[in-house]
């Protein structure tokens, strides 16, 4: 049986020596990797909600703004699945599906009561079934695209001015560009669906007030039989049209990996700049590396009153961003649909790292640390992006 | 002679947590006093007589989320969250009274906030059109925005979660009795509103807005389902037909907004528009109007499962929004919110209770009154 070896180990070792040893603790959490290269992670997440969820690596595949928004249009033919009645299903009982494209990977995140497991494992299958597009389907989806597009909301534009700035062209924003939709055909969708799901792309995670070992069996008969084909290569698409974004709203830091102090102290720290002046936002989407944390928002345009400030008052913007960051973090591991997509998120970039271990890691960071870390965001400007 | 107060109360034995909620029904406001109106919500957090800031966050955070202040044209609406108990619940509504009774209105602070410039979205602009400018407002019209609305027939307290039933009314009077004595009603006198309206937009967001008074559970249940079939989730009428078919909008939903008359329906399209606004305001309302015909006692069953997760507060395109800062959550803080906000006419089991009996002919006739399309509101906004 996979199993979190270490972790279960532990606990046995612990349960060993409090002399309790007739006490059978279960792991809270289980890994695997399949014969096949698909890999799953099934999380204990007490309620009412059981959350599975399908993510597609896109690791190595976007070779520009162009290729992600192929993904992007892919997303959205792929989740009406085969029959085009995944949602009427879901909702049928009070679940949904929500489908969405990030610079790890596309996700199908299926919802529903705890109770019928059995619909989403059914729904997972559909989508996981190859799909071939029409023209027809290609171009009816152009136009709802194209309404995304226009309805770009401020927030983005910081987040894609900032991504751009901290990584140039080697994490394309995964909306993509009408120019870019409009330049893919049939069959390049048909084979980026080939791509997408052949087995070394695909992580498939739960969360739920479920048995662990029953979901685990459940996702091997899912995708046991998935195929590994050869690697599709895409060749780089017609040019961007992509405006060029400029924006000083934002003062970011890189996030590296999820195992390195420095970048949670970053994370705690610009935490608790919001105490300091409430208009200021941090925006943080989990990835396992080169991740990107943002302080952005209205209290930016007053950016030097608020660093004069937030040294006066270090102590408490230490304090109070410990507090809010572990406010975070337990947030998410609240959530069946949260912790499902933060596993896959990580999974999805070939990462073995968990929320609990980020949770360990922000609590074991020192007041020198974090102190250390609010000196670099106080120093920077707007536009600045912390290596 | 104590002042009678409208305090309702949701004990709820299993609950983990206590909330307890104040609304305070908006006075009559000109656009200038609604953006006053927006800057003296986010003041009230900024620090009391008894809290700063600081003790606010801290101290008022220990149900799990920090005290809140949602404001709307109709409302403003104070949340605070604590630990179970009856202990939780005292501390609960002292932060929850400080904020009402004795918020410091530091004139800093309200600058800070009045020169904030607001980014909003679409959708932001959609729910609440009439927000505004706010870099005129000054000091003293926040300040006498505050004698004026917080007076205490304006307020309504409310409690939910865990603590000892009956417990609630004395607590409030206790607190707040003082206070709502000392306090004068100061009535305004009725003129003519101004506001502005913009233009020059790259999106559009149109609504079809209704009104019913929501104030039965069965009343309220009826119009949920329909709201449910027209506009929540992707087997809705919207999605399907406007979005879906016609390609005309990339984000869709029905909104059940609380007003001080009830409720309205809202039934929202936003995109890019081609054509003029009103044309294609009939239309999607001739389109709702064709699919409402065409559903049948099976779809009744699908409405009637996402109403239910819609008040568990678990469907991501749940229609029901107490506060603008989002849709019901099923938390207890919710649940004292929706309490006050309905003068202890409904909640969530009530209304949970009342869906079984709803017929699909009922649910069709609220579905038809909501997209009669009378008035439409078209509202434009720039982005990009």
């Amino acid at each position: 049986m996979a199993r979190a070896i270490s972790t279960s180990f532990l606990l046995f070792l612990a349960a060993f020596a409090l002399g309790q040893a007739d006490v059978i603790v279960k792991a809270p959490r289980l890994r695997k990797t399949m014969a096949n290269g698909v890999r799953a992670v099934v999380e204990q997440v007490p309620g009412r909600r059981f959350s599975l969820q399908l993510f597609f690596s896109a690791k190595g595949l976007d070779v520009g703004v162009e290729s992600a928004g192929w993904r992007h249009l892919w997303e959205h033919l792929a989740a009406k699945g085969p029959s085009g009645d995944v949602d009427r299903r879901l909702e049928s009982v009070g679940g949904y599906l929500v489908p969405n494209t990030t610079r790890a990977a596309t996700r199908f995140e299926i919802n529903v009561p705890a109770d019928r497991t059995d619909l989403a494992f059914a729904v997972a299958a559909d989508l996981l079934k190859p799909r071939k597009f029409s023209a027809p389907e290609l171009t009816g989806e152009l136009p709802i695209l194209q309404q995304e597009w226009d309805l770009t909301e401020p927030d983005r534009v910081v987040f894609r001015a900032a991504w751009t700035k901290a990584y140039g062209a080697a994490r394309p924003d995964p909306m993509g560009s009408p120019l870019g939709w409009a330049s893919a055909s049939p069959s390049g969708l048909s084979l980026l669906d080939r791509e997408l799901k052949s087995a070394r792309r695909v992580v498939v995670t739960a969360a739920g007030p479920h048995d662990l070992d029953a979901t685990m069996a459940k996702i091997e008969s899912l995708c046991g039989s998935i195929p590994t084909d050869d690697p599709v290569e895409l060749s780089q698409p017609i040019p961007t049209d992509l405006p060029a974004v400029a924006s000083s709203g934002f003062i970011a830091a890189k996030h590296r990996n999820w195992s390195h102090r420095e970048s949670w102290a970053r994370f705690v720290a610009a935490q608790g700049l919001r105490v300091i002046d409430r208009t200021l936002q941090v925006g943080y989407t989990p990835a396992s590396s080169d991740g990107l944390i943002l302080v952005y928002g209205l209290g930016l345009d007053k950016w030097k009153n608020i660093a004069a400030e937030a040294r006066e008052r270090a102590s408490e913007v230490i304090s109070d961003g410990r507090l809010l960051a572990l406010r975070w973090a337990s947030s998410l591991r609240s959530d069946a649909s949260d912790t499902a997509a933060v596993n896959g998120l990580l999974l999805a970039e070939s990462s073995s790292a968990s929320l609990t271990q980020a949770v360990e890691l922000m609590g074991s960071l020192t007041d020198a640390e974090i102190s250390a870390a609010l000196t670099e965001w106080l120093d920077a400007k707007p536009s600045v992006v912390l290596p | 002679m104590p002042i009678a107060l409208p305090v309702y109360e949701l004990p709820q034995p299993d609950a983990k947590t206590v909330a307890v909620c104040v609304v305070v029904r908006a006075p009559e406001l000109d656009a200038q006093e609604l953006a006053a109106w927006h800057v003296l919500g986010k003041v009230l957090l900024d620090g009391t007589a008894n809290y700063t800031l600081e003790d606010l966050f801290r101290f008022g955070g220990q149900g799990g989320v920090p005290p809140r202040v949602a404001t709307s044209a109709d409302f403003m609406i104070v949340s605070v969250g604590a630990p179970a108990g009856n202990a939780g619940l005292e501390v609960a509504l002292d932060v929850a009274a400080n904020l009402i009774t004795k918020p410091e209105l530091r004139e800093e602070s309200i600058t800070k906030w009045a020169a904030a410039p607001r980014e909003q979205s679409t959708w932001d602009l959609a729910l609440m059109p009439q927000s505004v400018d706010s870099r005129q407002i000054t000091p003293r019209l926040v300040r006498d925005l505050y004698q004026r609305a917080m007076v205490p027939e304006r307020i309504a307290w409310a409690a939910a979660g865990k603590f000892e039933p009956a417990t609630f009314a004395p607590m409030v009077e206790s607190s707040v009795d003082e206070w709502s004595k000392a306090r004068r009603s100061v009535t305004s006198t009725p003129r003519a509103l101004r506001w502005e309206t913009r233009s020059s937009a790259r999106t559009t967001s149109l609504e079809l807005r209704s009104a019913f008074p929501g104030q039965s559970a069965a009343d309220f249940a009826t119009n949920l389902l329909a709201a449910v079939a027209l506009g929540a989730g992707k087997s809705s009428s919207l999605y399907r037909v406007i979005r879906e078919q016609k390609g005309w909008s990339y984000f869709q939903q029905a909104v059940l907004w609380p007003v001080r008359s009830g409720w309205q329906a809202r039934l929202f399209t936003l995109g890019t528009l081609t054509g003029p606004p009103l044309e294609r305001c009939s239309e999607i309302a001739a389109l709702l109007q064709a699919d409402i015909a065409a559903w049948s006692d099976n779809d009744m069953a699908r409405f009637s499962s996402i109403a239910q997760a819609c008040l568990e507060g678990e469907f991501i395109m749940n229609p029901i929004w107490l506060t603008p800062s989002g849709s019901l959550s099923g938390s207890v803080s919710d649940d004292a919110i929706l309490l006050a906000l309905s003068q202890g006419s409904l909640s969530r089991p009530a209304i949970r209770a009342a869906i079984p009996a709803l017929r699909l002919d009922l649910v069709q006739d609220a579905a038809r009154r909501m997209a009669a399309g009378q008035p439409f509101i078209i509202q434009a906004s720039g982005q990009r």
